[in-house]
């Protein structure tokens, strides 16, 4: 696995391997609305993945993806890393995006 | 008065087998200035603990602060603070807990209860609404007794059931410097209050009172109840609802933020955790679902009978490397019986099994073991226990050597659930907070999971912000209180607390006012314990978390974050060395403080 950092854009990491898919995982609340633990789709950027996300779950929208976009209540991270809400955000083949319950802390 | 106060507080003395008790006034410009709860009991602490008291002599005062909008049928507001110098950092304490006692305690017509000295003997202390009818009885028959117990003890010798009690378990009457004070279920749990209530050798506080709090706008009150009650209902508190914090578990663990074995690591294998989390519980053990009083969002969540949050599942879970759910839930019925505050129980036993580890130690105690047994041995102070009761920082500095190094705490106080090297901002919010380590006072692990923070690397220019806007944040919720869960549902929140205290108080509160109470808040805790002796240096992390890089990478700069330290003290008007000038507490409106020439050093500064 090959993991290169894109300058300019720290948040931005590419995960190059084998797979043809982008994993979304799922954790807490969005895991129990979708009910399942992740999610294969073809590769794009993230408002792209989000999307493809929103139409096989619809349980989601508005409450934790609107069009593409995270809404206030979703944290997204790639890999486990820093979280993002950039749509440019590209996401190639192999990448593994969390979506997590914004709501931290207790 | 104001709406949603009395006005007044109880001071009660102890002396010998009696009670002595009264109300005391309190001077209007308070409630305005400090609101309630923490604001409150941070000057009532200032008032009432002796400059340099020992946090468990008699003459340190035990506080409970309530607030305003307590018993207006404002969801999630049941709550009360409890405030003291704290037996396990030596500096200001304050922790809040929920639920009936709450309610019980504003029926008393005040609004705090402040208790002072100590009694001869183990006893129950009845507080009325009349102060000539407080009374102290000894109660030999409970010693050894949890607070649940106690409880029930006291139901069965009344008619009614509705009685409301806060009581220590077998780790407050030990004076465990991390017990706590346990009412309904719940705990005021970081930094020892229960140790403090058993130096007075009080088993158990019981209320009796009527009063009612009058409120300026009751139908106002009630639609704002109505409303915030609705919206609590939604998304940003269906976490909470549905799984509760230990949600977090899994969540964290991805994220590679969550601690293990004394935060050697943040790797753990996704089965481990799945055993751990919500549903894993939930099938090993069935659930339920349970709130405190008042409160529409419920977040109670029970496996097996035994209430399991978070930060308890970290603590005493992957911290201690324990990853079987029974013995996860027996060491969390353990504290709760016993009366533990459930981080510095796993913080402090995590350090110990590091310890036995490397040879420091010759106790037969290792990552993974079960808990229950040895947290009886710390609540009782049997054998080992002895020294565990005392904190991971005093059996950090008895042992020596190489061992302050890897004891994690923050002042004495444990590190709760969030890795820092992983959480630049949440280090420095760790490294500042007046009661320690804390995610409490300090939500600045919020900010490091906001879109378009690297919480991996230091940000010199807004980290230090942050973390005065979450403290300020914190402050704000914990002097209303309302719940932090709340959080969430207000999208303006120093606004919407204005508008809650404006028709309860009926005092002309606004935003900005609302900011600056929690800003002089934050200060006065700080003046709190600049006073007590504070100094620049107790404003850092343990070694590890600049010597032991992570193995992904993450590390600490000791550079960077004095350097941050330094930024957050500016921001908050005091010196480089962390000190308030008394020019900034005019600023505050603290006048009173410089006044009060209650510190040699800082009357000399002035100079």
């Amino acid at each position: 696995m090959v993991i290169e950092k894109r300058p300019g854009l720290p948040a931005v990491w590419f995960l190059t391997m084998h797979s043809k898919t982008v994993r979304v995982e799922f954790y807490g609340v969005v895991r129990l609305r979708t009910n399942r633990e992740h999610f294969d789709t073809t590769p794009g950027t993230l408002a792209e993945v989000l999307r493809a996300v929103q139409c096989a779950f619809p349980t989601l929208a508005p409450d934790y993806i609107r069009e593409g976009r995270p809404a206030p209540h979703l944290l997204v991270s790639l890999d486990g890393g820093p979280a993002t809400d950039d749509p440019t955000l590209p996401l190639v083949a192999g990448a593994t995006v969390v979506l997590v319950s914004a709501q931290s802390g207790g | 008065m104001a709406g949603g106060l009395f006005g007044k507080y109880l001071l009660v003395q102890l002396t010998g087998e009696a009670v002595h008790a009264e109300h005391v006034e309190l001077d209007p410009r308070v409630a305005r200035q400090f609101i309630g709860g923490v604001g409150l009991g941070a000057y009532l602490l200032w008032q009432h603990a002796p400059v340099g008291v020992l946090p468990l002599a008699p003459q340190a005062p035990l506080i409970f602060c309530l607030s305003p909008l307590l018993g207006t049928g404002l969801t999630t507001t049941a709550k009360f603070t409890v405030v003291c110098k704290s037996p396990l950092t030596n500096r200001i304490s304050d922790s809040l807990s929920s639920s009936r006692f709450a309610l019980g305690c504003k029926k008393l017509g005040v609004d705090a209860i402040v208790i002072v000295g100590q009694l001869a003997r183990w006893s129950h202390l009845h507080l009325h609404q009349d102060p000539r009818q407080c009374r102290v009885r000894a109660c030999p028959n409970w010693i050894g007794l949890s607070a649940q117990e106690v409880s029930q003890a006291v139901a069965g010798e009344r008619a009614s059931k509705k009685v409301h009690v806060a009581a220590i378990g077998v780790a407050g009457e030990q004076l465990v410097r991390y017990a706590t004070i346990s009412n309904d279920g719940r705990h005021a749990g970081r930094g020892g209050s229960g140790a403090v209530m058993g130096s007075k050798r009080l088993k158990a506080i019981t209320i009796e009172g009527q009063a009612k709090a009058t409120v300026a706008d009751p139908r106002a009150v009630a639609a704002l109840a109505r409303g915030y009650a609705q919206k609590s209902q939604g998304v940003a508190t269906e976490k909470y609802r549905l799984l509760g914090t230990a949600a977090n578990l899994s969540a964290f663990a991805r994220m590679r933020i969550l601690p293990v074995r004394n935060f050697q690591a943040v790797k753990v294998e996704p089965k481990q955790v799945k055993r751990l989390t919500p549903e894993g519980l939930a099938r090993h053990a069935g659930h339920v679902r349970e709130s405190c009083a008042g409160c529409t969002i419920a977040c109670d969540h029970r496996y097996g009978g035994t209430r399991m949050e978070y930060e308890t599942q970290f603590a005493l879970g992957p911290l201690c490397g324990v990853f079987e759910p029974d013995k996860l839930l027996a060491a969390a019925r353990a504290c709760d019986t016993l009366g533990l505050d459930t981080i510095s129980t796993g913080g402090t036993l995590a350090f110990a099994m590091e310890c036995c580890e490397r040879g420091l130690l010759d106790w037969p105690l290792r990552f993974g073991d079960d808990l229950a047994a040895w947290i009886t041995c710390i609540a009782k102070r049997e054998g080992p226990g002895a020294a565990m009761a005392e904190g991971s920082r005093a059996l950090a500095h008895s042992l020596g050597g190489d061992a302050p190094r890897f004891a994690c705490h923050v002042k004495g106080l444990e590190l709760p659930g969030y890795e820092p090297r992983a959480m630049q901002t949440t280090a420095l919010g760790l490294a500042v907070a007046a009661r320690g380590a804390d995610h409490n006072r300090s939500g600045a692990y919020q900010a490091d999971l906001s879109p378009g923070v690297d919480r991996l690397r230091a940000d010199l220019e807004r980290g230090p912000q942050r973390v005065v806007d979450t403290e300020d944040h914190a402050a704000m919720l914990d002097s209303l209180i309302l719940c932090k869960f709340l959080r969430g549902v207000l999208e303006h929140p120093y606004a919407e607390a204005a508008a809650m205290l404006r028709v309860t108080t009926g005092s002309d509160f606004d935003g900005l006012e609302v900011r600056a109470a929690a800003a002089r808040t934050v200060t006065l805790r700080h003046l709190f314990n600049q006073r007590e002796g504070w100094t620049r240096v107790e404003d850092r992390l343990p070694d590890r978390f600049y010597d032991e890089p992570l193995p992904q990478g993450g590390v600490i700069d000791r550079a960077t974050l004095e350097q941050m330290v330094t930024r957050y003290y500016h921001l908050r008007g005091y010196t480089d060395a962390g000190q308030v000038t008394p020019a900034r507490c005019r600023e505050l409106g603290l006048d009173w403080v410089v006044g009060s020439n209650l510190c040699a050093d800082f009357a000399d500064r002035e100079k």
